[in-house]
């Protein structure tokens, strides 16, 4: 038994060494072809200098990873062409030169350099820095993967639905919990009826009762008396007043306030798509947020630094497109305003205060429409300068106050106490 | 007795009207004082082009203001042959010399790319404030295509498609001016974003920039 064990380690490491001189023999070959790229009458074998060695393809890997994965995959083509079997369609040499001189082979009149310009319709930028072995490699990596493509990974795929299940799974827990409390409940009740008519009948079959018990237990409950009687008039006209007087009071305080407006817009924008499932920051598109009073609506050259590669067809796309042509904005619907008489600027809060978008603005990556979220009333504002600390950090403006604050006061300097509630402030 | 139930149905029927007031989807909701929602000045983004939207008082738009013979344009361009210079003095350091240089690039054509690297170099001194700064601006202007770490793999990225990894060997070695060219105007692929991103932002994204391809980021 151990006899043959030990012949068969032998037999394996025997045909180890040979493979691994079989690949140095390989790479022997292409460091001799190397020298001969530039003479482009060779016209070597197909696959021929193309290396199987573990080492070499990992390491062509490693660098197809790293400067050409933007562009090429193996098996389907993204910006430039599908690389499967490319070493078939061109030899090694022509491929290295083309590699790292693209544009020059193109211009130098190749005619298969020239077709495929034409049909992709721009230059790939100059590889002139990868060595001849390290494209020998990238390419023993493309072979390697359109012979046996390593299986695609699993996680990526099920990673956007497996934070839903946890979710879906918490509301159908609550649900569960709701009903099985709401059973309970009728059970209970069930239970306490049942006992109370036993109780009742057994009661009645007792002779040992006082006239008095005999009268309770013989008493019928009169819903007509109950309904007409004043006490129970009464409650429910205090009830139906406090509920009108609730609705209306409400109504009357929230006249003017547009919490909850949500106009649609001419072309529907999905922030939920841009800023939630993207995760584009917001000040990537209203990027005056930190300079100016207001948070800029971008204009269409905003939208087209994605776009111009992105969903370029579609009716919604056409509607900017429009605008560009046409030279015209686009007529987007103000959601937030805050009246004339109150001075408010984006700037002194994003960039000073370094406040986020969303404590005003709400949950933004979540809404398929805007909808303003916050009252903007005096109220909600000054609520906020009572509650918010002066983010002073690393600003000297506020050295002084700051120094001037600590004399008179343990408390953190909060924005009403640097002025923040003056009239002034933001109403000049 | 009636009276009573009179007086109750018309309180009722009062609030569901004041409850009709509330803001929902295309209706702001009731406005108590018009005019003050709506500014007759020209404020961005409050333009009313429609006079009978609103009844006349609130109609704020320019009929005299006409760019490319379209009305109702309240903003208007600059001047043609405006040169935006407040730009470039907010750059940071104050020695003559190395401002000078940062306005080079407005000189130089959109595909000089290896000029733009010889000629230009960073006006602004890096500190930590600086870089941290510049990381910020990254992770807002760049991390949607370029990811975080540089490598060309942001969510939108992955949609774009091609977008390079700046850590890549064919980047890492690229002089500043040339990072600086390329975010202003953009190459192959990228669209420039010189409306965008003022010049010292730009420069302060190529100190991180630099620090993402040592792999320090």
């Amino acid at each position: 038994m151990s006899k043959s064990i030990t012949t068969r380690i032998l037999s394996f490491l025997f045909a180890f060494l040979l493979v691994s001189m079989f690949a140095f023999a390989q790479d022997d070959g292409t460091t001799q072809g190397n020298g001969t790229t530039d003479n482009t009458t060779q016209t070597g074998g197909a696959a021929g200098g193309l290396s199987d060695n573990a080492d070499v393809i990992a390491k062509g890997e490693e660098l197809f990873n790293g400067n050409c994965k933007q562009c090429h995959a193996v098996n389907a083509k993204v910006v430039g062409p599908a690389l499967a079997k490319v070493y078939e369609r061109r030899n090694i040499p022509w491929l290295i030169n083309f590699i790292k001189y693209p544009q020059k082979t193109i211009e130098s009149g190749d005619a298969y350099a020239v077709a495929l310009y034409k049909q992709y319709n721009q230059f790939m930028p100059n590889h002139d820095f990868l060595k001849d072995d390290e494209i020998v490699a990238i390419l023993s990596w493309v072979k390697k993967e359109t012979d046996n493509p390593t299986v695609a990974k699993t996680p990526p795929t099920g990673e956007p639905g497996t934070p839903q299940n946890p979710t879906e799974s918490n509301s159908g827990l609550l649900v569960g919990i709701v009903v099985a409390l709401a059973t309970l409940l009728v059970v209970v009740l069930a239970v306490l009826a049942m006992l109370g008519s036993v109780l009742t009948k057994y009661l009645a079959k007792e002779k040992a009762l006082s006239e008095a018990d005999r009268a309770i237990l013989e008493q019928k409950v009169e819903w007509g008396k109950i309904l007409t009687s004043r006490g129970f008039v009464g409650i429910v006209s205090f009830v139906f007043v406090a509920l009108v007087l609730k609705v209306a009071t409400e109504a009357l305080v929230t006249i003017g306030v547009q919490q909850g407006y949500a106009p649609d817009q001419p072309i529907p924008f999905s922030h939920k798509l841009h800023a939630g499932q993207y995760e584009i920051d917001c000040k990537y598109c209203h990027h005056t947020v930190e300079k100016s009073k207001h948070a800029s609506i971008p204009g269409p050259y905003v939208c087209m630094n994605c776009h111009n590669a992105i969903k370029t067809t579609s009716p919604n796309m056409d509607l900017i497109y429009k605008a560009v042509e046409n030279d015209e904005p686009i007529q987007w619907v103000r959601v937030h305003n805050l009246p004339d008489l109150a001075y408010f600027n984006h700037a002194q809060h994003v960039k000073v205060a370094g406040l986020d978008c969303t404590n005003c603005h709400g949950n933004i990556k979540e809404m398929e429409v805007v909808q303003q979220v916050s009252l903007l009333t005096m109220g909600w504002c000054i609520d906020c300068h009572r509650k918010t600390e002066v983010n002073a950090k690393g600003n000297g403006y506020y050295d002084n106050l700051l120094e001037m604050h600590s004399k008179y006061s343990k408390q953190p300097m909060k924005v009403e106490n640097i002025g923040g509630l003056e009239c002034s402030k933001c109403h000049y | 007795m009636l009276s009573r139930i009179h007086l109750s149905i018309i309180v009722a029927i009062f609030a569901c009207l004041l409850y009709s007031c509330e803001p929902k989807g295309n209706y702001t909701g009731t406005e108590y004082a018009p005019n003050m929602y709506h500014s007759v000045a020209y404020d961005p983004y409050s333009q009313i082009i429609d006079s009978t939207t609103y009844g006349r008082e609130y109609y704020n738009s320019n009929p005299y203001n006409q760019y490319k013979g379209k009305k109702h344009i309240n903003m208007m361009p600059p001047v043609e042959g405006t040169v935006p210079r407040q730009n470039y003095r907010s750059v940071a350091d104050s020695s003559k010399d190395a401002r000078d240089k940062a306005l080079y690039f407005y000189e130089l054509h959109v595909d000089s790319f290896a000029l733009a690297g010889r000629i230009l170099t960073n006006p602004v001194p890096a500190s930590d404030g600086v870089v941290e700064e510049g990381k910020n601006l990254y992770l807002t202007y760049c991390q949607p295509c370029h990811g975080e770490k540089g490598l060309g793999d942001g969510k939108v990225g992955a949609m774009y498609k091609g977008v390079a990894n700046l850590t890549g060997a064919a980047y890492k070695n690229l002089p500043e001016g040339h990072i600086f060219h390329v975010i202003s105007h953009g190459k192959g692929r990228m669209w420039g974003l010189k409306t965008t991103i003022t010049p010292e932002e730009r420069w302060k994204i190529v100190h991180y920039v630099k620090k993402l391809q040592k792999g320090e980021g």
